[in-house]
């Protein structure tokens, strides 16, 4: 009888729970949060030696090659900065990618490490980039460092956004999760400004993550 | 009945923790950030916020990182290392630090021009960087004379004086930086010292110590985070990947026009094959 009761009390709860978005498949009780164990005690606060040797960063490790296998794309991998229009620069030729080098570079603990290519150049055709669209989520690339180190990632989305709406800030995040962003143009050329109107932004996260 | 009070008070646990998450949220959120450093060179001391020991054996040339602090107006304290108190054997202080709303702060134990023990209350620049670009700050709180900070030999900063400072926003790189006596260009009084202007990240450089008790350093605090993401990325020239694809679809799109004419001559062909039985 006692046990009914709680299977009728419990019930609501359950159900509000699903309509929540929780999934329903978990019918187990969640684990009650564990009591905090901190005291009121003065705050452990750190220090460092902020002497000029110790307290800069290291600089990041620059990509030198990337590869993509599924799209037989094997390229170079330039550090780039910006071009006179405050835009990122690349290198001409369509065949060789450009890593921004004020952002995350390989092996990064945070943010978005940003490649991209021309889709198309006047020095050298259509690039490798060209292919960047018909990428398959889950499929692989390996990016080399300037340190020997290779990492390997996994393809998780490829979008094509309008470049007025593209999302630079997010594009060039170095916050959150550490991911690898390869970026080149798409859509139509609009030959009156010679610019494609749409960017192809490829998002992957390190393998094994 | 038992029952039904625990499931009350399940309930009524969810509701609290509910509500604490967004006020804490909240609460965070407006935090002021104040970092301390010392720069007062020989003494090992401990510092004081509220009355509150906060930093026990804090060592010359060392920075805190962050405390992160409601905004409101705290007292600070610095005492030799071995006080009892706030108000024993005090060396500094207490001086009010007024923290506001999402305010970066660094508060500096250091020595004013003639020598004497000295606290310097910084507003560091926290505002967005131009993309390519980091921000240099260089603060003189050492017992010094005015002086001029050189990128390799040319003057960058002139005559900046005990306890001021001086913000440049300058194009990503390394700064072979020297600090001289105002108006010259050697000796040098401290480096030439390599100082990584990092884009996105406000550099934070002190001349401290003492140029008579030849106890003169430089000590580095980083701010980063303040980048600004490139413009755009144009990544096209000449429009042929675009050419190309359509290219491709045309033919893609005659050779279905080719597969619907063969299927309807074969339907064709069928029905005059039906009619003819």
């Amino acid at each position: 009888m006692r046990s009914a009761l709680i299977l009728v009390l419990t019930l609501p709860m359950l159900v509000g729970c699903a309509a929540a978005g929780a999934p329903v498949a978990s019918a187990a009780p969640e684990p009650s949060p564990s009591p905090s164990s901190s005291s009121a005690a003065v705050p452990e606060i750190g220090t460092r030696d902020a002497s000029i040797g110790s307290a800069q960063t290291a600089a990041p490790v620059a990509p030198v090659r990337l590869t993509i296998p599924e799209l037989n794309i094997d390229m170079r991998v330039d550090a780039m900065g910006l071009d006179g229009d405050g835009a990122m620069a690349l290198p001409d030729n369509a065949s060789d990618a450009g890593w921004y080098k004020f952002g995350p570079g390989v092996a990064n603990d945070a943010g978005a490490t940003v490649m991209a290519a021309h889709v198309d150049s006047r020095h050298d055709g259509i690039g490798p980039f060209s292919r960047l669209k018909d990428a398959s989520p889950g499929s692989t690339i390996s990016v080399a460092g300037s340190d020997g180190s290779t990492v390997d990632y996994l393809v998780t989305e490829v979008r094509s956004v309008g470049k007025i709406d593209a999302p630079m800030a997010e594009v060039f995040d170095r916050s959150g999760d550490p991911r690898l962003t390869l970026v080149t143009c798409g859509g139509e050329f609009d030959s009156s400004t010679g610019h494609y109107i749409d960017n192809i932004i490829l998002t992957a996260i390190p393998a094994g993550t | 009945m038992k029952s039904r009070l625990a499931a009350g008070g399940a309930a009524g646990a969810v509701l609290i923790a509910a509500l604490a998450v967004p006020m804490s949220a909240t609460a965070a959120e407006g935090d002021a950030q104040l970092s301390v450093l010392h720069g007062i060179p020989g003494v090992t001391v401990d510092v004081w916020v509220d009355g509150d020991l906060t930093l026990d054996d804090f060592a010359p040339g060392t920075l805190t990182d962050p405390l992160m602090l409601a905004p409101a107006t705290y007292s600070v304290a610095i005492t030799a290392s071995d006080a009892t108190s706030a108000t024993d054997k005090v060396v500094l202080g207490p001086i009010d630090l007024p923290l506001a709303t999402n305010g970066n702060y660094t508060a500096v134990a250091h020595l004013d021009a003639a020598g004497e023990s000295a606290a310097a209350f910084f507003t560091n620049d926290v505002s967005t960087t131009a993309a390519g670009e980091g921000r240099l700050t260089v603060r003189h709180v050492a017992a010094a004379p005015a002086v001029d900070i050189l990128a390799g030999d040319a003057p960058v900063i002139e005559g900046l004086e005990n306890p001021d400072e001086k913000i440049l926003n300058l194009p990503a790189g390394v700064v072979p930086a020297s600090v001289v006596a105002a108006g010259t260009t050697e000796p040098a009084l401290l480096g030439p010292a390599d100082v990584n202007v990092a884009e996105g990240v406000n550099t934070i450089v002190y001349a401290y110590g003492s140029l008579d008790g030849d106890t003169l350093a430089l000590a580095i605090q980083t701010i980063d985070g303040l980048h600004t993401p490139p413009a755009g990325i144009p990544a096209g020239q000449t429009g042929a990947a675009a050419a190309a694809e359509t290219a491709q679809s045309t033919w893609i799109g005659l050779g279905a026009f080719g597969l619907l004419l063969a299927a309807a001559g074969a339907l064709f062909a069928t029905r005059r094959t039906a009619a003819r039985r």
